[in-house]
Formats: C-alpha cells, structure tokens, sequence
C-alpha cells in the first residue's frame, strides 16, 4: 500500500509516538522474520495501521523491548515484540504485494513490468514462507483486486464505486480470523481505508495518469473540470480538490463511527483515533495539493 | 412548524458541531429535574419537547438532502421545477423511483436542476465522492440558486466537523507558539515596572 494512513504526530503524546515507533519497528521486524529480510522494505505505515486495529481488537496489549536492528545499528530502539497481529499483519502485506505484482506483470508495460516480473517469485517466496493457516488467502485478495480492476478497464465514472471495490479489499485483510463484532468493526475499518486510500492514491496519480492517457476515478467524473495548469505543471483543479476533500471528511466520518466501537483502555486506541481523525485528513489535504492542516 | 433553527438559536450556517452544542445546553437547562415540583414543570417540558422535535428536524434535513421533516420549511425553488415528479417522490422517500427518472433524462435536458437533484439521490445512498460532484457542478451551472449552494454548504459544515471534538478534547488549541511568547512578553514587561526583567534585552 502506500503510506497514506499515518498519525499526526504534533498532536501525539510522547508516549503514544514511542508505541507507534515500536509497533512500526515491531512489524519490520516481523515481516524479517516471517517474510524474509526483502519484504522488510515493502513496510509502509498503512500497514501499521492494520497492526494496531488488530491488536486492539484482540486487547492485546503490545510488550516492548530494546532492540538493534541492521536499519539502525547504533541505537537500541523500543520494538514491539511479535504477536499474532503482527504475524498476520506481515503475511497479509506479502499477500497483497504479490497480487499487485502479478497484476502490474500483465497490465504495465516496459520497466516497471519487468521489475514486476522480477519481484513477483520474491513476493511468492514471501507468500510461502507466511503461509500459517491463519493468513488471508491471496486468491480471495486477487479475487476481490480483480473487481476493482473489471471496473476500471470499464472506466467506471464513479469515484464511489472504483473506491469501494478496493475497499472492500481492505475489509477482507482487516477482518479475516476474525469473528463477531469484531469483524464487523475492522471490516468497516479496513473498508473505509480502503476507500480513502484509494482516493488519496488517484489525487496523487492525477496528472501523471492525464499525461500517460490512463484511466483516473477523479478525471472520469470530474472530466474537463478535474485539472488545471499551475505554472506550467498539470495540477488538481482548485474546485476538485476542494470538493473530493469535502467528501472525503464526510466518508471518514463512518471510519471514526467504527474507531470509537474499538474497546476502550487498549493503548493504541487514542494513536488509532489520532490517525483516524486528524492523520488521514491531513494526508489527504497533503494529496489534494493543500496545504497545512484544517480542523487543527 | 416554527424554523427548528431559530428555536436552537442558531444560525442556518452552524455547523453540526454548534448546534450539537446549542441542543446540549438547552436540554440541560429545560431539563424535567431543574423543574421538578414547580408550577412551570409543563410549560418546561412542552418546551423541552419542542427542542428535541427541532434538533431531530436538523439531524434529519442534515442527513439526507430533504428529509421528510425538513420539507415543511426548507425553501422551494420558485422557478422552473421540470422535475417536479423527481422531488415529489424523493419527498416520499421513494428514492429509487426517483433514480429511474434521473437517470434516463436524456443528457442534453441535464442542466443545473438536474445535478442538484442527482446529487442529492448520491448523498441519500452515501456516495459522497460522487454527490458533490454532481452538487458543485448545479452551483456552477446555476451559481445564483438558494438550494444549490445551501446543500454545498451543508456539505462543507458537515465536512469541517469532521475530527473537531477530538481536538478540542484534548486541548490541541490552548498553548501555541503565539500564546507563549505574548505570555512571556506580557510577563517581562510586568516585571520590568517592579525592577525585575526575565528578558534581558527588551
């Protein structure tokens, strides 16, 4: 995935920026272990994510301890040690990473099929080696991807529709293994973030899929009026940015119904709550071209 | 119906969040226990009722275009309604009969009436990615129009909302940068008048 799903870190209590930086080393970490050492480099924070809605849905409670690691050699950092959630969370980053290689293997062309075609065994080494049977099934994730990828070879003209189909994507990773409530709260989770970065993505893609001629949820619904020129650069219109920004805070709004049913007393509760309300807005305005942060 | 908004006190511009606020207070003041015992209890509790009938009245027009209850005092447009059959049946919340006309009106009679009405279809069933599109381009095509611009901006309110209480929760607002040099400064000058400075060079 790709990073859109951070915390704001200003607004962060120092403990809660330490927990953060320790499940973050906590999942590196994991994903070495469980993946192997190249998938390391696949972490992004969205992934993160999954693992503190994992853990808090679990209750579990992250224990950490200092560690070196080979990233950062000089300094014992705090890391979460592993855990079921973290497990999962590695296995299902391995499984994502090579359903998105085997689609750019058939749909890219040039260099970045190549470098596709040449990760992809690395990415099912990295699918083999998590397969524990409480893994997500690739197959389902490449089921579900291929929904979305149906619906954009149609050049589907809802923003809706396309972010939704990769939602519910997310809703399977977010909730596979688990039951009751708890599925239902992290299948709204993972679907709503599913849905926001999803439009994050495309805002960023924007000008460089207008210029390649490829298909872009903003542009096919927004047409003519989605670009404009900015000194010489094809940029977001002004009007677009500001209306999916718009939207975008209100679709959150059933993200942060989801985050405050998270049991309460769990630690990474408050970091979750800080991503949900005022990270991910935040990234988004980052996307959309604005700056600064609104609502803070 | 008296307008739901003035019996809050609050303006048609007011954020979720304010008029969340404007009912807290009003319940807590107009609330049966303040009253118990005192000949006024009645006339609290008629009063009491018919706040929680106008904030159930916003909650509603604010959740879906035009609610039922909202109908009764948002303002009609009074001109050309060609889809007139479309608001009757969103009014009676039938709102996928609605869809069917909106969607097979042939694209050359899809003019800023339309949008809006598209729009609000979109924001009913939750695609709000879609809706304001549709919305903006209403405003764009009929920039003049009450309605249009009154759902934009419900839109953008509720949208300003959004992650508001969490920071005012935690206090995010009460010590900036500006606060504590004016705060240091203020404190510097009130020493220098008894002799004593904290900053040496003002």
């Amino acid at each position: 995935m790709f990073g859109y799903v951070k915390p704001h870190v200003p607004e962060l209590k120092v403990g809660e920026y330490e927990l953060f930086r320790a499940v973050y080393c906590g999942l590196c970490r994991s994903m070495g272990k469980h993946t192997g050492t190249v998938s390391r480099f696949t972490l992004s924070y969205d992934y993160v994510f999954l693992a503190a809605v994992r853990m808090a849905l679990t209750e579990t409670v992250p224990e950490c301890k200092k560690r070196r690691c080979i990233a950062h050699p000089l300094k014992q950092r705090n890391m979460a040690e592993e855990n079921p959630a973290l497990a999962y969370t590695a296995a299902a980053a391995a499984c994502m990473l090579s359903e998105k290689l085997s689609d750019d293997m058939s749909d890219e062309a040039g260099f970045k099929r190549l470098l596709s075609s040449a990760g992809r065994p690395f990415a099912l080494g990295m699918v083999r080696r998590a397969g524990s049977e409480n893994a997500p099934s690739p197959q389902q994730i490449g089921l579900l991807l291929q929904k979305l990828y149906d619906l954009e070879k149609a050049e589907s003209s809802s923003m809706d529709e396309t972010a939704e189909a990769f939602g519910n994507v997310l809703a399977y990773v977010f909730s596979h293994g688990l039951s009751g409530n708890e599925a239902l709260i992290a299948e709204e989770i993972g679907r709503a973030a599913g849905r926001f970065i999803y439009i994050c993505d495309a805002a960023d893609d924007l000008a460089d899929d207008i210029k390649k001629g490829r298909y872009n949820p903003i542009e096919r619904l927004w047409g003519e009026m989605a670009a404009e020129e900015k000194d010489g650069k094809t940029v977001i219109s002004s009007l677009a940015a500001e209306a999916v920004g718009t939207a975008a805070r209100i679709d959150l709004e059933k993200l942060g119904l989801a985050a405050e049913l998270l049991p309460v007393g769990n630690p990474l509760v408050p970091i979750i709550k800080n991503i949900v309300y005022l990270g991910m807005p935040s990234a988004m305005d980052k996307s959309l071209g604005k700056n600064g942060v609104s609502n803070t | 119906m008296k307008d739901p908004y003035s019996i809050l006190g609050v303006s048609r511009n007011a954020t979720d969040d304010e008029i969340k606020r404007a009912y807290r207070s009003l319940a807590k003041k107009y609330h049966p226990d303040n009253y118990a015992g005192s000949a006024m209890a009645g006339a609290a509790e008629d009063r009491m009722k018919e706040i929680n009938e106008a904030y159930d009245a916003i909650q509603k027009e604010r959740s879906g275009g035009f609610g039922g209850a909202g109908a009764s005092y948002t303002y009609n447009t009074s001109g050309s309604t060609s889809f007139y059959e479309v608001r009757r049946l969103i009014q009676e919340g039938r709102y996928s009969d609605a869809e069917l006309i909106i969607d097979s009106t042939p694209s050359n009679d899809r003019g800023a009436e339309w949008n809006y009405l598209k729009g609000c279809l979109l924001v009913q069933r939750g695609l709000y990615y879609d809706a304001i599109k549709y919305i903006e381009i209403a405003c764009y095509l009929d920039p003049a129009n009450p309605e249009y611009k009154e759902a934009k901006n419900r839109m953008r309110a509720r949208s300003q909302s959004y992650g508001r209480e969490y920071t005012t929760v935690r206090g995010a607002d009460d010590c900036d940068c500006c606060g504590i040099c004016t705060t240091l400064l203020c404190a510097d000058s009130c020493c220098e008048c008894c002799g004593g400075d904290i900053i040496s060079c003002c």
